[in-house]
C-alpha cells in the first residue's frame, strides 16, 4: 500500500511538468472526484451512513473561501477557514439526523444540501445567483492541482490507518452492530462525531480548492446534487475495496466519461445516466452496512 | 383579509393536484419499498406526451387514456429491465439507479423538444370564474376535480377490487400476504406500472397547470417526497394531508417571501419532519 502512495505522491508530484493543460484538468477533476469519495467514506464505509448530500459541506467550503477571498482576507488563512467552519457546522447540523439510517439518512442529507443550495441563491449578502468571481493567479489550475493531490494522499493515509488501527475497528465494530459495541464498552457517540468532524473538514478543504480551481462559483455549482450522485456511484463501485477502489474508479470514470463527452457533446447527460444505470446494474454487489 | 382566503382557495386547488401529482410515488413507496428518483421524470414524460398529442390536433380525450396506457407499459417494463435486477441488493442501489433513469430520461427529453419552456394552453380554459371577489381559473378548477376523481377511482381499486386488496396486503405484510397465496414479485410489478401511469396521468395536468421544461424532474420527486414524508405512506388520508401542507406553504411563502423561497421553506418542513416524525402524520408504516 505504501508502494502505491509513493507512487501516486511522484507521478502526481511530476505530472503537472509534462502534462498540457487538458490532460491537467483531467487529472484535478479525478483527484477531486477520489477525495470526494474518501472523505464520505469516512461516514459511510467505516461508520455505514451514507451522506448522499455530504457535498453540503463542500459547498459551505467554496463559499467560505470564496467570501473571505473576495473580501480581501489571504489565500491560507481563507482555506483553513474553509476547512474550520464546514467541520464545525457538520458537527451542529448531522448529529441529530444520524438517529436515521439507510436511505432516510441519505434523503434528509440530501434535502439539506439542496435546502442550503437555495438558501444561498436567495441571500444576496452571499452572492445570490450570480455567485463569486474571484480574481487569481495564472497557476491557480496548477495550485489548485496540488491542493486536491494533498487532499488525496492526506486522506489515503488516513483511510490506510484506520484500517489497520483499533480506533477504525471500533468504528467498524459500531456500524456492525451498535447495541452490541454499547454492551462492549464502547460509547458510539464521540467515534462518530470525529467522523463527522474529519469528513466535514475534508470536504471543506476541497471546497475551499475548487473555488481555487475554477475561479468562479455559484450555488448551484458547488451544491450540484450530480456531484453526490458521483460520488457515491464511485463508492458504491468500490464497496470492497475502500483503498484502492475510489482512486481507481475515479482515475477511470473521469477518464472515460471526459473522453466521451468531448467526442459526443450534445450527449454527454444521456451518456452519464446510461453509464451510471449501466454499472449499477453490472456491479450491484458488496453494499453492507448497518440495515434499520 | 380577502387575499387570505383567495391564497387558501389556491393552495386547496393545488393540494388537490398535489395529492394525485404523489400517488404513484407514495404507492410505489408503500408497496415495494422503492424510493423512485426518476418519478418526476414520468411526470415530465407526461407532459411531453399529451403535449406532442396535442400539436398532431389530437382530442385530449383520446391523448390523455393513450398517455395512461403508455404509463402503464412503461412501468412494467422499467419493473422487469431495471428494478427487479436489483431489487434483492440494498435499497441503495435502487437510488443510484433511478437516479440515473432519471438523468437519462430528463435528457434525453431535452434532446428531442430542446429545453425551451412549453405549455398547453387551451382557449376553452383560458378564462376564470369569479365568485364573488375571488378568482378561479378554469384550468385549476378542471385539474382539481379531474385529480379528485382519479384519486377517487384508486381508492375504489384498492379497496375494492382483489388485486388492490392484494396490494394493501403486501404493502402491509409481504410474508403474510405470500404465505395467503399472493405473488409479491406480480403486485410489484402491478404497484409500479400503476404508478407509472398515475404519473404520466399528473404529467399531463402539469402541462395544463404551468409551462415545463425537461429538467423540472427533480422539484417534482422532491414535492412526491414531501408530502409522502409529511403526510406518510399507508393511506390516502396521509396523501392529502401532506399534499394540503405542501400546497399551503408553497402558496403562501410564494406570496408573502418571494417565489425563490418556495424551495427553501418546503425543504425546511421536510427535514424538520424527517427528524421529528418520519413516519409521518398519518403514516401507517415505516417503510
Amino acid at each position: 500500500m505504501l508502494k502505491l502512495l509513493s507512487f501516486i505522491f511522484v507521478v502526481g508530484c511530476l505530472f503537472p511538468l509534462f502534462a498540457n493543460p487538458y490532460w491537467l484538468r483531467i487529472a484535478s477533476s479525478a483527484l477531486l472526484l477520489s477525495s470526494l469519495s474518501y472523505a464520505h467514506n469516512l461516514l459511510f464505509y467505516f461508520l455505514g451512513y451514507p451522506a448522499f448530500g455530504g457535498i453540503a459541506f463542500f459547498g459551505l467550503g467554496a463559499y467560505t473561501f470564496s467570501f473571505l477571498y473576495s473580501k480581501g482576507f489571504p489565500l491560507i488563512p481563507s482555506l483553513l477557514l474553509s476547512m474550520l467552519i464546514p467541520s464545525l457546522s457538520a458537527l451542529i447540523l448531522l448529529p441529530i439526523m444520524l438517529r436515521l439510517k439507510s436511505h432516510y439518512f441519505a434523503i434528509s442529507t440530501l434535502a439539506l444540501q439542496v435546502m442550503l443550495m437555495e438558501l444561498v441563491e436567495n441571500i444576496e449578502f452571499f452572492g445570490g445567483t450570480k455567485g463569486y468571481a474571484l480574481n487569481l493567479s495564472h497557476h491557480a489550475n496548477i495550485i489548485a492541482y496540488y491542493l486536491f493531490l494533498l487532499a488525496l494522499l492526506g486522506l489515503f493515509l488516513f483511510v490506510i490507518l484506520l484500517e489497520r488501527s483499533v480506533f477504525g475497528r471500533t468504528l467498524k465494530a459500531i456500524k456492525e452492530d451498535e447495541t452490541a459495541s454499547l454492551t462492549l464498552g464502547i460509547n458510539p457517540m464521540p467515534y462518530k462525531l470525529s467522523m463527522l468532524l474529519l469528513m466535514g473538514m475534508s470536504l471543506g478543504f476541497l471546497g475551499g480548492a475548487f473555488s481555487i480551481w475554477s475561479a468562479y462559483i455559484d450555488a448551484s455549482t458547488v451544491f450540484n446534487p450530480t456531484l453526490s450522485v458521483k460520488t457515491f456511484f464511485v463508492l458504491i463501485l468500490s464497496l470492497n475495496s475502500p483503498i484502492y477502489g475510489p482512486f481507481l474508479w475515479s482515475l477511470f470514470f473521469e477518464m472515460f466519461f471526459e473522453t466521451l463527452w468531448s467526442n459526443f457533446p450534445q450527449m454527454h447527460g444521456i451518456l452519464l445516466g446510461l453509464g451510471i444505470m449501466l454499472l449499477i446494474l453490472a456491479f450491484p454487489r458488496g453494499l453492507k452496512w448497518k440495515r434499520s | 383579509m380577502e387575499i387570505i382566503f383567495q391564497l387558501l382557495i389556491d393552495a386547496l386547488l393545488l393540494a388537490g393536484y398535489y395529492a394525485l401529482l404523489s400517488s404513484g410515488f407514495s404507492l410505489m413507496w408503500g408497496v415495494s419499498g422503492i424510493i423512485n428518483l426518476a418519478y418526476g421524470s414520468f411526470v415530465l414524460v407526461g407532459a411531453y406526451l399529451v403535449y406532442t398529442f396535442h400539436l398532431l390536433e389530437m382530442s385530449l380525450f383520446l391523448a390523455f387514456p393513450l398517455t395512461v396506457a403508455l404509463g402503464l407499459i412503461s412501468g412494467v417494463v422499467l419493473q422487469h429491465l431495471l428494478i427487479n435486477r436489483l431489487i434483492n441488493y440494498e435499497p441503495f442501489t435502487l437510488l443510484v439507479l433511478t437516479f440515473g433513469f432519471d438523468m437519462l430520461l430528463s435528457n434525453l427529453l431535452n434532446f428531442f423538444f430542446k429545453a425551451d419552456v412549453r405549455s398547453l394552453t387551451l382557449e376553452s380554459l383560458s378564462g376564470s370564474l369569479f365568485v364573488s371577489h375571488f378568482i378561479v381559473p378554469y384550468n385549476k378548477l378542471l385539474v382539481f376535480l379531474l385529480s379528485f376523481l382519479a384519486i377517487l377511482a384508486l381508492q375504489l381499486y384498492l379497496k375494492g377490487t382483489w388485486t388492490g386488496k392484494a396490494i394493501r396486503a403486501v404493502s402491509f405484510d409481504r410474508v403474510g400476504a405470500e404465505l395467503c397465496g399472493i405473488n409479491p414479485g406480480k403486485i410489484y410489478t402491478i404497484s409500479t406500472s400503476l404508478a407509472t401511469a398515475l404519473a404520466m396521468l399528473s404529467g399531463g395536468f402539469y402541462a395544463l397547470l404551468q409551462g415545463f421544461t425537461p429538467f423540472d424532474s427533480g422539484g417534482i420527486t422532491l414535492k412526491a417526497f414531501f408530502v409522502c414524508v409529511v403526510g406518510g405512506l399507508g393511506n390516502v388520508h396521509g396523501l392529502l394531508l401532506g399534499s394540503l401542507v405542501l400546497a399551503l406553504s408553497e402558496v403562501f411563502s410564494g406570496f408573502y417571501l418571494g417565489e425563490g423561497w418556495k424551495v427553501v421553506i418546503s425543504l425546511v418542513i421536510l427535514v424538520l419532519f424527517l427528524l421529528w416524525k418520519p413516519q409521518g402524520v398519518a403514516g401507517v408504516k415505516y417503510a
